[in-house]
């Protein structure tokens, strides 16, 4: 596949026999796809954060004697989304978006790499084995990832990874050493693999980001982005949210006051309902009176399928804080539940949710929404309980949003005369 | 004798095969496309190095084959025009494949 095909004839269906040397070589094309693909180093820098907080829970927990949950290998999930991020935002906005079929088999790797270590770590506690007794498992571990690294560097042509496989061996090294616990000199290596990975990814992603600039959309992609970003903003101006929002809040106050003798399990289930049924209600409105104002295709469809998406989470989400306040179960320890954060929590959200959509979509008419919810935490120098702090809130909110919702909706066929809605493809 | 036997077959199999996939551009792009799950125009534009018109008229002929399928999709809120090679795509390129390979062989087992 030397050839340069970029001059090539299109309209030459002729086999020639100079092209006869052209058996496509799969494995080379792969291969060269994979290292496309990662020239970035973003997944230099995921494996190295992996890597580095793996070594600093178990430091923390060998070193301070701090119990840490299993909970706490959830800490690295945060960083594998970031990840897919930083591709989302850099890599694919330079080379173009490409799924490869070695991309969910590194996930189905790193899942299972975390299932081994989040067994081991129960296994000790249950049968109150130290992992010290292990002595095998740490040497172990380093072979295994410097073979790895060794063979990913091999078959994708990837240098930096065999230097990667060194850090493993110099690991090794260092677990032979007579110092400290081996506990600790197995967690060192961890964090120097980490650290190591992590400063080399950098240095790769910034010389990717030189060495490629970012190419231009697709016109039609362009003109899809547009066309979404059109809708998503005129569906924000048809009042449906809003007004669904306030009988959601009056709903939650129905449900409370007529159920709230009822076992909190059933309470928690009670309120899921109203968002499920809104979401679908506004689903339904928004495609028979909003959306019919824009042509039908598949971008129009998404926008609205992803708005009825966003009510039923703002409205879920508001519900089960709103459930937190007035049980004293508390589903989530961290909000302690009846605490004046829990509803401080909704306030602050709910205000954040309509000033970010406010001036992200440049709709003023929605920012004083965000503006009254963040007022309300002076409700705060009231001296009353938590609870009667969240139902006057509530019922604040629940006029404001219905009397916004309105006056959205009687506007609306105004507001979509002015917005300039281009064709979809 | 045998020789020319194994020439006139060779040139047989040349006649079988798919002239749609043997232009050199249309057979970069699926090679690509077969090792990969789907990818956006610009990708393989990027890896092609075709410009934008050649690829999308060769993409065409090959949707309109039915070896690859073109698809709008959004992929993590951005729409995207996806495109990825169907199972006829798959089978007509590992034909293509062997009949090449068994032409190339023969040709060069006989000093052709």
């Amino acid at each position: 596949m030397s050839t340069d095909y970029s001059k090539s004839d299109t309209s030459n269906d002729s086999p020639s026999l100079g092209s006869m040397n052209l058996t496509p070589d799969l494995p080379k094309i792969k291969k060269k796809t994979v290292h496309t693909l990662n020239q970035d180093g973003v997944l230099d820098i995921s494996l190295g954060l992996i890597f580095l907080f793996i070594g600093i829970i178990f430091l923390v927990d060998s070193v301070f004697n701090y119990e840490i949950p299993y909970g706490g290998m959830l800490v690295v999930l945060p960083f594998i989304l970031i990840s897919g991020e930083i591709r989302k935002r850099i890599t694919f906005r330079r080379l173009g978006y490409v799924d490869m079929h070695s991309t969910r088999h590194l996930s189905f790797a790193i899942a299972i790499i975390f299932g081994i270590v989040l067994v081991l770590l129960i296994l000790k506690d249950i049968f109150s084995i130290r992992v010290e007794y292990f002595r095998i498992i740490p040497f172990a571990i380093l072979a295994v990832l410097a073979v790895c690294f060794f063979i990913f560097a091999q078959r994708y042509d990837l240098k930096r990874y065999i230097y990667y496989s060194l850090a493993p061996l110099f690991g090794i090294v260092i677990l032979l050493l007579p110092f400290s616990r081996l506990k600790l000199r197995f967690l060192f290596s961890l964090l120097l693999i980490g650290v190591c990975m992590l400063a080399v990814g950098f240095v790769t992603l910034q010389r990717f980001k030189k060495d490629n600039p970012i190419l231009s959309d697709d016109p039609d992609v362009q003109k899809d982005i547009k066309v979404k970003n059109k809708g998503s903003r005129l569906f924000l101006q048809d009042g449906l949210n809003e007004i669904f929002l306030a009988l959601n809040l009056a709903a939650w106050f129905v449900i409370f006051l007529v159920f709230k003798t009822i076992p909190s399990f059933w309470l928690c289930f009670l309120l899921v309902i109203p968002p499920v049924l809104f979401g679908l209600l506004s689903l339904y409105m928004r495609k028979r009176y909003s959306a019919i104002h824009l042509e039908q295709n598949k971008v129009t469809t998404y926008v609205v399928n992803m708005s009825a998406v966003r009510n039923f989470a703002v409205m879920f989400c508001v519900n089960f804080i709103g459930f937190e306040v007035v049980t004293n179960v508390g589903l989530v320890d961290f909000f302690k539940p009846g605490s004046m954060w829990t509803s401080a929590l909704i306030f602050a959200g709910l205000g954040c949710y309509y000033c970010i959509i406010a001036l992200k979509y440049r709709l003023p008419q929605l920012l004083h929404i965000g503006i009254i919810s963040f007022l309300c935490l002076l409700l705060y120098f009231l001296d009353t309980a938590p609870l009667s702090r969240f139902i006057i809130y509530a019922a604040i909110m629940a006029l404001i949003l219905c009397v916004n919702g309105i006056i959205l909706r009687i506007k609306f066929p105004q507001n979509f005369k002015t917005e300039e809605v281009p064709d979809g493809k | 004798m045998a020789n020319d036997t194994t020439k006139i077959d060779s040139f047989l199999t040349l006649s079988d095969i798919d002239k749609l996939v043997h232009a050199p551009a249309r057979l970069m792009i699926l090679s690509y496309l077969s090792v990969i799950n789907r990818a956006d125009f610009t990708f393989l534009m990027n890896q092609t190095e075709l410009t934008r018109g050649n690829l999308s008229s060769h993409i065409s002929k090959l949707e309109t084959a039915g070896y690859v399928k073109v698809n709008k999709e959004f992929v993590d809120k951005i729409p995207r025009t996806l495109i990825r090679i169907t199972t006829k795509g798959k089978n007509t390129l590992k034909k293509y494949r062997d009949n090449m390979k068994g032409i190339i062989d023969s040709l060069s087992e006989n000093g052709g």
